[in-house]
């Protein structure tokens, strides 16, 4: 089991963002009571693997938003690797229609969850070879 | 001592080692001088390795037919590789049509989709020392001599290859009279003796030959998968010992 350390940040009235939080293996349930909220729990990883968070009631009256601001797995803080995360929202269908141009159908960097939908990042294990194979691969 | 720092500090020290396609394709060494020691081949080995084809031609280089004037009597022959020519060159000429591929690299990434094997019998002088290091042919992707008369030479070229290969051909100068040289831009000669097997990066760097004795060199070139067991340890260990890590 991998442990892992989320810190999602909300913005909501009355309606708590609910979140599953899930790998090929595992899945969690969380609601976000807090605006500031650290989510720690164990996973079962497989060697690459992708986590994904998925905000599963939005509320367009509440505007509640999830906004990921820190991942830690096997107790390593990701850093700005976290931006290789995308988002695939399913947006609700009466907005949808209303705009003009259409939104994206993903956004990628992208930490603020503001639709439904599934944000993913795809690791490999072990995290520390993960974190320095993408800053030896980074062409910047 | 004190564990107690990060646990990314901490994974890196414990746990780093030497990964192959690190050394062999991020650092662009020029070359490694390996540990790697081939019989001494006989008068009549060496007079089979004299390459009678026109190597230029049976890998259809663009400028085969008229004898570029870029390369005077450089010459080679395949003993181990593709076994049906013409549906090599087939699957060749789709892959790579835009590519401007060695042929070190288009071996290695055709290994898969057609049968390889070698061209010498069991008793071959190439063969035996081959499998001294690299045991099963799975391994290999290609074997073949390079001969270079008296004054020949190759003109400053790079070669280019699919999937960022840097390190990757092995070098064995079987036969090298003084006065040849292996020249590698901004880094010198190779320092190549009669005898030494070199890793060699013809992909990072322009780099060019020139025989300038009387006699004819000789060297084998092998593209073989570089995470086999002897041939990874031996590049880990020359690396070790060029670099003192």
């Amino acid at each position: 089991m991998t442990k892992i350390k989320l810190l999602l940040d909300t913005e909501y009235k009355k309606t708590a963002p609910t979140c599953s939080i899930r790998s090929s293996m595992d899945m969690k349930e969380f609601v976000l009571n807090s605006k500031h909220n650290e989510i720690d729990c164990e996973f079962e990883l497989l060697d690459y693997d992708f986590i994904h968070i998925q905000f599963t009631n939005k509320d367009d009256t509440d505007d509640n938003v999830i906004i990921i601001r820190k991942i830690v797995i096997d107790e390593i803080d990701i850093q700005h690797f976290m931006y290789k995360g995308s988002f695939e929202p399913i947006y609700n269908v009466d907005w949808f229609n209303k705009q003009d141009p259409k939104p994206p159908s993903i956004y990628s960097p992208c930490t603020e969850l503001r639709h439904n939908g599934t944000w993913k990042l795809k690791i490999k294990k072990p995290i520390w070879k993960m974190m320095l194979e993408n800053w030896m691969n980074d062409e910047r | 001592m004190n564990d107690n720092i990060p646990k990314l500090l901490k994974d890196a020290i414990h746990e780093n080692s030497y990964d192959i396609d690190v050394l062999t394709k991020k650092l662009k060494i020029p070359w490694l001088k390996l540990d790697m020691e081939f019989d001494k081949p006989t008068d009549s080995e060496l007079l089979n390795l004299y390459s009678k084809n026109n190597w230029r031609e049976k890998w259809q280089f663009p400028d085969n037919k008229n004898r570029s004037y870029q390369v005077k009597g450089w010459n080679g022959d395949i003993l181990f590789g593709p076994t049906d020519w013409d549906y090599f060159m087939k699957l060749s000429a789709e892959e790579f049509e835009l590519h401007n591929s060695d042929e070190d690299s288009r071996c290695k990434k055709l290994r898969n989709r057609t049968k390889y094997d070698w061209f010498v019998d069991d008793e071959n002088y190439v063969k035996k020392q081959v499998k001294k290091y690299i045991p099963n042919d799975s391994d290999i992707n290609l074997v073949n001599s390079y001969s270079l008369p008296a004054n020949g030479y190759v003109f400053p070229h790079r070669d280019y290859a699919l999937d960022d290969m840097g390190l990757a051909k092995i070098y064995i100068a079987l036969r090298w009279p003084k006065n040849n040289v292996f020249g590698m831009y901004g880094c010198g000669n190779i320092p190549i003796k009669e005898g030494d097997v070199f890793l060699i990066n013809n992909y990072t760097l322009p780099h060019w030959v020139c025989n300038r004795s009387d006699e004819e060199r000789i060297v084998l070139d092998i593209s073989a998968n570089l995470h086999s067991p002897i041939i990874k340890d031996k590049i880990i260990e020359a690396f070790k010992k060029t670099f003192g890590s």
